[in-house]
């Protein structure tokens, strides 16, 4: 073997191939540094791997969002259908409530009168818009006859109309065809109220001479002996003194909203009752019918 | 016609009569109070206008309103003379301009419910002594309500006299005669 034929180079690339991990061990000081050289193929790395796991994340993440998407959509159907649930049966307690309070309100007003009356519930209404009457559920199976008096505990109804076996048609106070005598409780001036429309009423007859003023509170005479005495009818809402006319032009908005109405009391004798006193006590309450938009 | 399909005919008219005045004055107020209900029975009686003759027209809304007058305040006499003012001209009016259709039944319906309030209106004012006041409001409502009602009714109506075999066309001819 000849000692001095080598190669050269190779001998060299030897030599740095060992030189090189002694010298870099030799020269790496601290452990987590990372070497110069090394640096860029860190940033690649480093960026890489950082592609890989947002890619990877990503889909892992959007997997289990669809999973748990499928489970939240169960789980969102079954709270809304309780959430549902749960509000109709709200509703449904607070329309008993509604008329629980409501039917307290009648059972107390037939309890501290001394009138005959029978309870009845509104099913339908008029089918045309010029007049207003509404159907009951008591007719002459049980006991009611024509001309009897319709009350709610705010007011006035109106009269039975066309009573039949089972049912019976009241004419509003608000139709054209009804008139009520009544008095204004203020300064008891008299006159006859008579029925405009849906929500309105007319007072006619009215002396010039007498005193009626915007709000006062029109009730019933009880001369007819159809309704009790005192009963409220209506609210003044304007009063005109035309200097021709013969007597007041008095317009007047009804106590009672037919539109609300759902149960009414029918009068079988009033002859015996006097609300005047009553009313003195409850006059502060009395309201005209709301407005809801005519018909 | 034999009196057995007439009385089939009368029978399934006043059922139909009275199923609409029933959905009209009961379930509309029930589910929607307050507000103005479209007048489902004028579309029946301006079927009855445009699918009938002058003479059967007049007969059967004078037979409507016999059957519509227990759901009402309003007189019989009332109600007969603003038919008789509103099926003649419905009839003429069509006699020259028709063509069988839901689109201009719902036409024909927009004009019928029109021409109710504006012939009771004045009727009212002519005749009655508290005559009827305007309710823009109400009335504009229906008129715009019933229209709309109209083409399910159209439909069944149509179906209605197929079901009875009371062929529309034939009386139509008997218009011209």
């Amino acid at each position: 073997m000849n000692w001095f034929n080598f190669d050269l180079r190779k001998a060299a690339v030897w030599f740095v191939a060992a030189l090189l991990p002694l010298v870099s061990i030799n020269m790496q000081q601290r452990p987590s540094a990372v070497p110069w050289f090394d640096q860029p193929f860190s940033f690649v790395a480093g960026l890489v791997q950082n592609g890989f796991f947002s890619f990877s994340d990503g889909v892992r993440g959007t997997t289990a969002l669809y999973v748990n998407l499928i489970d939240i959509k169960k789980e969102s159907q079954r709270v809304a259908d309780d959430n549902q649930a749960l509000k109709s049966q709200l509703l449904e307690m607070q329309e008993l409530q509604k008329e629980n309070s409501r039917l307290l309100g009648l059972l107390d007003f037939q309890a501290k009168t001394k009138m005959q009356m029978l309870a009845a519930r509104v099913i339908s209404r008029d089918l045309l818009t010029d007049h207003a009457t509404i159907r009951i559920s008591k007719g002459t199976h049980h006991g009611l006859k024509a001309g009897q008096a319709v009350i709610s505990t705010e007011g006035v109804v109106g009269y039975v109309f066309r009573p039949d076996a089972f049912t019976s048609q009241v004419l509003l106070v608000t139709d054209r065809y009804a008139v009520v005598d009544g008095i204004v409780a203020r300064s008891r001036a008299r006159g006859i109220a008579e029925g405009k429309g849906p929500d309105a009423l007319a007072f006619r007859y009215v002396e010039k001479s007498e005193d009626i003023q915007k709000g006062d509170l029109i009730v019933t005479s009880g001369i007819d002996n159809i309704f009790p005495k005192g009963f409220p009818v209506a609210i003044v809402e304007e009063v005109e003194n035309k200097q021709y006319a013969a007597s007041l032009r008095v317009e007047l908005k009804p106590v009672v909203d037919p539109d609300k109405l759902e149960e009414v009391f029918v009068i079988s004798n009033a002859k015996e009752e006097d609300l005047t006193s009553r009313l003195s006590l409850d006059a502060a309450s009395v309201e005209p019918a709301k407005e809801t938009g005519p018909k | 016609m034999n009196q057995f399909r007439l009385v089939k005919i009368f029978l399934i008219w006043t059922v139909w009569a009275l199923i609409l005045a029933g959905l009209q004055t009961t379930v509309w107020p029930l589910i929607l109070g307050g507000v103005p209900a479209p007048q489902l029975w004028l579309n029946l009686v301006l079927y009855f206008i445009l699918f009938r003759s002058l003479r059967h027209a007049l007969l059967f809304s004078y037979l409507l309103a016999l059957i519509f007058l227990p759901f009402s305040s309003i007189s019989i006499g009332f109600f007969w003379a603003v038919l008789l003012v509103l099926v003649p001209i419905g009839s003429s009016i069509k006699e020259h301009a028709f063509w069988p259709g839901a689109r201009y039944f719902a036409m024909g319906s927009l004009a019928i419910a029109l021409g109710w309030h504006l012939v009771s209106f004045v009727l009212s004012r002519l005749l009655e002594k508290n005559p009827a006041d305007l309710h823009i409001f109400g009335r504009f409502t229906e008129i715009l309500l019933t229209p709309l009602a109209s083409i399910p009714q159209y439909y069944v109506m149509q179906w209605l006299d197929r079901l009875v075999k009371d062929d529309p066309i034939l009386d139509l001819k008997g218009i011209e005669e």
